[in-house]
């Protein structure tokens, strides 16, 4: 963990509200994992106070990937940064993703939820690790990547409407694959909105796959001090079943998950 | 050269710069990201006798400028703290002050004779002003009796700084002041988090679970600059002022209307050296405005 001012090396609109940010944050880039994310300060013109913390989506030599949806005031401001601009993150943050030894990778992203699961596609890529990258958003014009890059990806696409890729959830594509191969040995990393990685759960445990889920909350500190992001594991312990979302995740067991706790 | 040492009571810090309880955990997360030696003191986050899992989720949400939160004093306990946090603290270079609080007075004192036989601290904040707990913290700062009774137990156990950290949210933080005062402390700290509530509007649900919480950051720096001004003008012990501030304006400001010390609080989740640029330009104030001690400058205020 460190803090680093860098620079934007490059902002790229993808659709609507998803842009693409690249840092030049050589010390984060270096140590980065996938599953983790970085704190960014929110330019002083939004009038807010909080970093604002973001998965990494991948790194390309001393430059940090981010996969951003425009949601509110923070993130609003952060669209509107310029190439050269100033860039003040705290990373890289999160407990390192336990990735298991042999079998296939099935990823599976909703909207925005992409973002972790592109860097962990890239790691597996460069070890030669066989990864199936399933991706789902409500539309076409929702989808969070480019159609260039979800072809160059191999992502399995669908959407909500039918509009581009499989018509239905990404959930209905994911049993739909489970059918057709008897993937005894996969494991399922999952991110995206709550009744997305709920559904895949329930496939999961159907299947008896691991399935790892990568959470979001808002955040103080980002670094396990303020412990804002607490999340309660459905199982109790001497910590009374608290973990944070920031330290001890993102990435989950999604069996431990409480999902009516979730929000 | 400037000295920027102070005393509080019994206590001597290298400078007035000290952070938060609560807002820098046991010391340890920050000094990866810079060196805390240079910190005027770390002031831990709240200890209790037994551990707290603390409150359930929403925990926090930001509101214009700042934040809400109502963690709900989670802590790993005092057998813990000293067994695997004390040991590390101690290391860091710097002055320690432990933060504690209880459910009942006697627990106060439980955590005062526990720590009471070990080194590596300097200074007990007694937290009688958690906004965010049932029965109990605001509860007892809130009232004077059980202020004066918590304080004196205390004072009757150690010869350490005793230093009561007021809550703003009372009819008259004077009197308070006045009871811990009258108890025996050496110094105080004011103010803790100022009570507030945000609303979703979709499912008319408060944003945090506990409906309040604690509301912190820059828009309170001017309630806590009134509310230490009250104080300032009812006791004559040393004050350790906080809310808001983010830079070295804002310390300037507490120092001049009758801090010795300052704390930084939210402000480390967003700049985590925003204490070290404060230490600087203390010093820097004070050369040009010719002080050969920040000492000298607290409490000129000029208001009749």
């Amino acid at each position: 963990m460190t803090q680093e001012i860098g620079s934007v090396r490059e902002i790229r609109k993808i659709r609507l509200a998803i842009f693409r940010l690249f840092l030049d944050l050589p010390a984060i880039a270096k140590a980065a994992k996938p599953g983790q994310f970085l704190h960014l300060l929110t330019p002083s013109t939004a009038g807010i106070l909080l970093r604002r913390p973001f998965s990494i989506a991948g790194v390309q030599g001393s430059v940090v990937d981010l996969l951003i949806r425009i949601i509110g005031t923070g993130t609003e401001a952060i669209s509107h940064f310029a190439v050269g601009d100033p860039a003040d993150a705290i990373g890289p943050l999160g407990a390192e993703v336990e990735r298991g030894e042999a079998g296939i990778h099935l990823l599976v992203g909703g909207g925005i939820g992409a973002a972790p699961l592109m860097f962990m596609q890239d790691e597996l890529k460069r070890a030669g690790r066989e990864a199936t990258f399933f991706l789902g958003a409500k539309t076409h014009a929702e989808f969070p990547l480019a159609d260039e890059e979800i072809r160059a990806r191999g992502v399995i696409a669908c959407t909500d409407d039918g509009s581009f890729g499989q018509a239905g959830f990404v959930s209905k594509s994911l049993e739909k694959y489970l059918k057709r191969h008897a993937a005894a040995k996969a494991r399922v990393f999952s991110c995206g909105p709550v009744p997305m990685m709920k559904e895949v759960s329930r496939i999961c445990a159907k299947y008896s796959l691991p399935h790892q889920v990568s959470l979001e909350n808002r955040m103080g500190c980002g670094i396990g001090i303020c412990q804002g992001c607490a999340l309660k594991l459905n199982k109790s312990d001497d910590r009374g079943g608290y973990r944070l979302i920031c330290k001890d995740g993102p990435v989950f067991n999604a069996a431990d998950i409480d999902w009516s706790l979730i929000y | 050269m400037v000295d920027l040492s102070v005393k509080l009571g019994p206590l001597t810090l290298k400078n007035p710069v000290l952070v938060a309880s609560g807002t820098f955990g046991y010391g340890l997360e920050y000094a990866e990201l810079f060196d805390v030696s240079k910190l005027g003191g770390i002031i831990v986050k709240t200890i209790t006798p037994r551990p707290r899992a603390g409150n359930p989720a929403p925990r926090i949400w930001e509101v214009a400028g700042g934040m809400i939160n109502s963690i709900g004093l989670a802590n790993v306990g005092v057998d813990a703290f000293i067994a695997e946090k004390l040991p590390a603290l101690m290391g860091l270079g710097t002055t320690v002050l432990v933060n504690i609080a209880g459910s009942t007075v006697e627990e106060y004192w439980e955590v005062v004779e526990k720590l009471e036989p070990h080194e590596g601290f300097d200074a007990y904040e007694i937290n009688i002003s958690c906004p965010n707990v049932k029965d109990e913290g605001m509860a007892f700062g809130s009232n004077c009796a059980a202020t004066e009774e918590i304080v004196k137990g205390i004072r009757k156990r150690t010869k350490r700084a005793v230093i009561p950290k007021l809550t703003p949210n009372v009819t008259s933080i004077g009197d308070i002041a006045r009871a811990c005062e009258a108890a025996g402390a050496d110094a105080l700290s004011l103010i803790n988090t100022v009570v507030g509530m945000a609303v979703d509007v979709p499912t008319r649900q408060p944003k945090i679970a506990t409906v309040t919480g604690g509301y912190s950051g820059p828009p309170i720096k001017p309630i806590a600059l009134a509310k230490l001004h009250e104080v300032h003008r009812a006791v004559k012990l040393p004050l350790i002022g906080l809310g808001g501030i983010c830079n070295t304006q804002d310390a300037l400001e507490f120092i001049i209307t009758g801090a010795s010390a300052v704390q930084v609080g939210t402000m480390n989740y967003v700049q985590p050296k925003a204490t070290l640029e404060i230490i600087e330009g203390l010093r820097e104030f004070c050369t040009s405005e010719k002080l050969s001690r920040i000492g000298d400058l607290v409490g000129t205020l000029r208001a009749d």
